[in-house]
């Protein structure tokens, strides 16, 4: 990534143009032909620097209550297996391995989703038999208390 | 309740924008094939879809590591009577994108992201000293399995 990548970074994270031609717009700003804006766009993405273009959603998620995080404390040679298998399962959007603590042993996460609280529990039980985990802890949320997009800058500063 | 009143125009077009905002000249005209709408109708569309805040941020996701960046999920257990004060602490953090109160004796969880390491431990160690909360445990990613999948909308109607 050059001065220029970050350029494109800078203005895109700001929002994508809501005008006919977005990376025209975008190119204007950063002193660039649309073209190379798009192509540069497209090599961000490939090389997975940009995981997703497009819209992060609001309060869809957050309206569907059954959201719940559980942690699972799966045994360090079973981690591999396990996690993989949590990953397919299509009520998980997300399961990271993550350092256990001395006194909070977990070291699977994910995020489970069901319509209510209760069949997110229930959903909960169902994978914990199937893959037979025992050891996890449910945390549900009891307030969002903050949700912001980051804000990158280059590290060069800005130009 | 959860997918609120979203007509068929909206769903077709949010399913296709979480992830796959096209990369060329007229990406809303390309939409607008997509959909079986016109292109202007497409932006005013996505554009009250903003304002309604369904869209939370019309913007790519980056992964932050590839942009040099390092992050991590916190925990810390906090006393009920100081869990406002803490919490108006950590969120105060512009490096702090999400943060929750959960259901457990690690009450307060929050993301962060810096744009080091060494930034990052420093930061923890001024929100611990600023915030007078007890030891802020860091719980970073080791592995990811399955990462923040797009939301499957139902197609058609809902009221």
């Amino acid at each position: 990534m050059d001065a220029t990548d970050w350029s494109i970074i800078q203005e895109l994270q700001k929002g994508i143009p809501l005008c006919p031609r977005p990376y025209r717009e975008i190119a204007g700003r950063c002193a660039l032909e649309e073209d190379e804006v798009l192509r540069r766009v497209r090599v961000l993405c490939e090389e997975g620097v940009i995981r997703r273009l497009g819209a992060r959603l609001g309060h869809i998620r957050a309206g569907i209550t059954g959201n719940i995080l559980v942690a699972w404390h799966v045994p360090e040679q079973d981690v591999n297996r396990v996690g993989e298998a949590l990953a397919t399962v299509a009520d998980i959007s997300h399961c990271y391995q993550r350092r256990p603590l001395p006194d909070f042993p977990y070291n699977l996460y994910t995020m489970v989703h069901a319509p209510t609280p209760e069949q997110a529990m229930k959903c909960v039980e169902k994978i914990s038999q199937s893959l037979a985990v025992t050891d996890y802890v449910t945390l549900p949320t009891l307030k969002e208390l903050k949700k912001s997009s980051p804000c990158y800058a280059s590290p060069g500063g800005n130009q | 309740m959860a997918e609120l009143c979203l007509n068929s125009l909206q769903r077709k077009l949010l399913q296709i924008i979480q992830s796959d905002f096209p990369i060329v000249s007229r990406p809303y005209q390309e939409l607008a094939q997509q959909v079986e709408a016109r292109e202007g109708e497409v932006i005013e569309t996505i554009r009250q879809l903003c304002e309604q805040k369904v869209i939370r941020d019309f913007a790519p996701v980056f992964d932050y590591r590839r942009l040099g960046y390092a992050g991590t999920l916190a925990a810390v257990s906090v006393p009920a009577e100081q869990v406002d004060q803490v919490a108006a602490v950590i969120n105060a953090y512009p490096e702090v994108t999400h943060s929750y109160l959960r259901d457990h004796r690690y009450n307060l969880w929050f993301t962060v992201i810096a744009p080091s390491e060494e930034h990052l431990r420093h930061l923890l160690t001024e929100i611990e000293a600023e915030a007078g909360c007890p030891p802020i445990q860091a719980l970073p990613t080791q592995h990811v399995f399955k990462i923040n999948v797009a939301f499957e909308f139902s197609q058609g109607e809902s009221h």
